[in-house]
């Protein structure tokens, strides 16, 4: 199943290049701001200008956006990087925007930790995870990513710093700004800084595989299996021209628990030992599927329809791994050709079946007109109201979030 | 305009849900915080959205201020009047819409009692998380509009945690829902800035809330300790154990007299200095583990005794203690004022050193209730109102125990919401650019402030130039 492996080569050169493409526009001028001051400064003098600017980290969901509005620079925030405050006997930590995931992942495992973002991508970025709420295969056990974030810095699009929330890991003091920046990449403000929650690392980890055969009734039962106490990815991998499916499943416990999960999972699967990062590797390898598969999907939709999901994107030939214990479906398109209202008659059905679908990327002709995120029903003016208020002169990410916004 | 309205109110719902007369007001004239009461011009008991948007639409015709309520139960004041502006109790619209317990999902009107949703759903082996202390009586309305806790919040979290979707009337009158039953869709997370907002976004209508398996093993563990102190550096030393517990509650000495003496009565030894509750659920293959990292955490520092519930009778024994304090401390004085703060959890020790000494300082009984694996501090401060000086010193001591719990990182309120109780301490916290972003979500979906006005954000001092929207909220006797 080619969704397994694939080489992160695209990305790394992407990231060489002094041009920055994102879907309707390129930027050249890349500002690269050492601190919160700098980055203030920058905003600042584009707020004054009216010149939009392209807000970026890791530059691994560049291309899962609406098409921008022509853009003036790029503010990258590789540079604002860093892990100030980390209290292992508290259980949160403090880091810049720019801190590569991974970097802070192996910090707090130091000390028996584990930090809930499950990111794909090498590179991706605290900033850049919390703007864009990347998840990957272990929400499952870590939830979303707005509920590891327990407070926020951050800097408005005139230029004024801000924070929201606090270090303390339960709050009402105020709205909860943070869920509203968290998902809104960067529309309303550029994130400098966070303070995350963590959850201690489990006692002990496996990670699983083996093969299934590609029936619904092989399904339901993974999908009831997912249900695991001790899951942390449960994932099951087709292709509408496999013979079997792939299911991945990643486990943590305490040592009886897992004798338990394994010993039941056992009882309807035959699963052998994985590599330890087997999970990583393919929840990066679904992000970096573009080059082979034009059009990127993910779906979420009610536990009860994620079989009927599965079998509408299937039959419009997509390749699958679905997160079964969180009802996701990334699909990658095959052979078969779609065109945009396929996809959009997609999207309806993730709707009827209680959930959602975007459109992580798309081929650059053809798919003009979508909306990678396409519309909360009612919400329009409220958002562009949002919008209006946060960003009066359009200069962050403009067109590129949910509804052009 | 206030006769206009009134004959408005009553052609939508009836003159039996529209309550105008002087007894019928003074019951609503606070919430649980009952230290600046309110009278409304009246009180409105809709029954369903459309009816709740009318009465919006007239409020707004008639530029009346508007204020939604629940059980009332709310300890900050967010539900509290506006001196002449319409209260708008919800309680009636109580009914369970739908439970669909395969994808472990409930969609509920918001009068429907936290508790009454555990107990309709436990059948099919499901329950609601969020549990305040107050889940018999208050509504899944004002949690969603409070984001309320409880005990449990340790490993469940809060009620955002739990919201999916909402249906709300906007403060212009009409209705709209954000969110659906997966909880994530496109756009902003309005959803997550709702929950929380006190009823300053508008009036949720419906809530759809995600249900939790009931564990399938509960251990509750009952530790004695010396004193409080004690009992928080055991709490210190389960957080960085790696062992999560559903809970990790303290009750110290006075409480436990005063719930020994009440009709909450649960056994306690009044000789301890501190009770620290541990509750772990989860698989039962795990929990024996578990038990010994807490017994090792708690021996560490020297408690005196560890109890382990031997069944649901003696479990439920346990939780009485802890959740009949707030009642039982009515035989400590005519008057309770319930704080909450919550500071960074390697702070506790020191803070709640720092609490009495403030108190005894100001000559104030307190006692300590609180949910200590968040963090969160409960200090009770027993008092009698009607000693003008003693109320003073309350006022005082309750200020400087916010501050100092702010000094060592930590928030003004935990579970309790800013309301009109701690509007003026917002500054502790956030600066007026902190302040910003804030008012100008709220401005987006109430730009001209009259739903619930005067709550969250400061009107005084550097703000009041920046929030004329305090509309008979002005003077707050919180200073």
């Amino acid at each position: 199943m080619s969704l397994r492996a694939e080489s992160g080569a695209g990305r790394a050169a992407a990231q060489g290049t002094a041009r920055i493409d994102v879907p309707g526009a390129s930027v050249e001028r890349i500002h690269r701001p050492a601190d919160v001051a700098e980055l203030a400064a920058l905003l600042a003098e584009r707020h004054a200008k009216s010149e939009a600017v392209l807000v970026c980290g890791g530059r691994t969901r560049l291309a899962f956006a609406n098409r921008a509005r022509p853009l003036a620079a790029a503010i990258s925030l590789e540079a604002l990087s860093g892990v100030d405050v980390f209290e292992p006997d508290e259980g949160v930590v403090h880091a810049l925007a720019g801190t590569p995931v991974r970097t802070l992942q192996q910090i707090v495992a130091a000390e028996g930790w584990e930090l809930p973002l499950d990111p794909p991508g090498d590179t991706a970025t605290i900033g850049g995870t919390i703007a864009s709420a990347a998840t990957g295969p272990r929400a499952h056990a870590f939830g979303r990513v707005a509920d590891a974030v327990l407070g926020l810095e951050l800097v408005g699009a005139d230029g004024t710093p801000s924070k929201c929330g606090g270090r303390v890991v339960k709050n009402v003091t105020g709205y909860d700004m943070a869920k509203l920046y968290t998902g809104s990449f960067g529309s309303l403000g550029v994130v400098a800084g966070a303070w995350l929650r963590l959850r201690p690392q489990p006692a002990q980890r496996a990670v699983l595989s083996g093969a299934a055969p590609r029936d619904g009734a092989r399904f339901e039962r993974a999908r009831e299996s997912a249900r695991s106490a001790s899951a942390r990815a449960f994932v099951w991998n087709e292709s509408p021209t496999d013979a079997h499916a792939e299911l991945l499943v990643e486990l943590g416990s305490g040592e009886a628990g897992l004798l338990h999960d394994r010993e039941r999972l056992a009882r309807d699967f035959v699963l052998e030992p994985a590599a330890p990062d087997a999970v990583d590797r393919l929840r990066d390898a679904r992000a970096e599927a573009a080059s082979r598969h034009p059009i990127g999907l993910r779906a979420r939709v009610l536990a009860t329809r994620l079989g009927e999901m599965r079998e509408a994107l299937l039959a419009a030939g997509f390749e699958l791994s679905i997160d079964l214990g969180l009802g996701v479906l990334t699909a990658r398109s095959g052979e078969a050709p779609i065109d945009a209202e396929g996809l959009l008659r997609l999207r309806e059905r993730a709707i009827a079946c209680g959930g959602h679908a975007s459109f992580e990327w798309l081929p650059a002709a053809g798919f003009d007109a979508l909306d990678v995120f396409g519309e909360a029903p009612g919400t329009r003016a409220l958002a562009a109201e949002l919008k209006k208020r946060f960003d009066p002169r359009g200069i962050l990410n403009p067109g590129r979030f949910v509804m052009g916004s | 305009m206030s006769a206009a309205l009134l004959a408005r109110l009553r052609e939508i719902v009836g003159d039996d849900r529209c309550l105008t007369r002087e007894g019928e007001l003074f019951a609503y004239e606070c919430d649980g915080l009952t230290l600046s009461p309110k009278r409304p011009l009246a009180v409105v008991l809709p029954v369903s959205a459309e009816e709740v948007a009318a009465i919006v639409r007239a409020c707004r015709a008639l530029g009346a201020s508007f204020v939604p309520r629940g059980a009332g139960t709310g300890l900050s004041g967010g539900a509290h009047a506006t001196e002449g502006g319409i209260l708008i109790e919800c309680s009636r619209m109580n009914r369970i819409l739908e439970i669909d317990a395969e994808n472990r999902v409930a969609v509920v009107q918001p009068g429907v009692v936290n508790a009454e949703l555990s107990a309709a759903v436990a059948s099919l082996g499901l329950f609601y998380a969020p549990d305040p202390s107050s889940q018999q009586a208050c509504t899944i309305g004002g949690n969603v509009a409070e984001n309320s806790g409880g005990p449990h919040t340790l490993k469940y979290g809060t009620t955002t945690n739990h919201v999916l979707a909402l249906e709300m009337v906007l403060p212009d009158g009409s209705v709209q829902r954000f969110g659906n039953r997966i909880g994530e869709g496109p756009g902003f997370d309005f959803v997550g800035a709702i929950v929380g907002s006190e009823g300053t976004l508008g009036i949720v209508t419906e809530a759809t809330v995600r249900l939790t398996a009931i564990p399938q093993a509960v251990e509750t563990l009952l530790v004695l300790f010396e004193d409080v102190v004690a009992a928080c550096r055991a709490v210190g030393r389960i957080i960085r154990s790696g062992v999560v517990p559903a809970a990790l509650e303290i009750v110290d000495r006075r409480t436990i007299e005063a719930v020994e003496a009440s009709v909450y009565a649960a056994g306690l030894p009044t000789t301890a200095g501190a009770v620290l509750i541990v509750e772990l659920d989860g698989l039962p293959v795990n929990l024996t583990g578990e038990i010994e990292a807490i017994r090792a955490a708690c021996e560490a520092e020297h408690c005196q005794a560890i109890e382990i519930a031997r069944d649901e009778a003696e479990r439920k024994r346990f939780w009485r203690a802890r959740k009949g304090a707030f009642g039982a401390m009515g035989r400590l004085a005519p008057d309770l004022y319930v704080h909450d703060a919550v500071v960074p959890r390697i702070h506790l020790p020191a803070i709640l050193a720092k609490v009495c000494e403030i108190c005894d300082r100001h000559r104030l009984k307190l006692a300590n209730v609180f949910h200590a694996g968040d963090g969160n501090l409960h200090p009770n401060i027993c008092f009698d109102r009607r000693d003008p000086d003693e109320l003073a010193r309350v006022m005082a001591a309750g200020k400087e125990i916010l501050e100092a719990c702010v000094a060592v990182g930590g928030v003004i309120t935990g579970e309790h919401g800013v309301g009109v109780e701690k509007r003026d301490y917002m500054h502790l916290v956030f600066g007026a650019a902190d302040l910003d972003p804030m008012m100008r979500l709220r401005d987006a979906f109430n730009p001209d402030g009259l739903c619930n006005p005067g709550k969250i954000i400061p009107t005084t001092r550097f703000c009041v130039e920046s929030n004329p929207k305090a509309r008979g909220y002005d003077a707050v006797p919180f200073e």
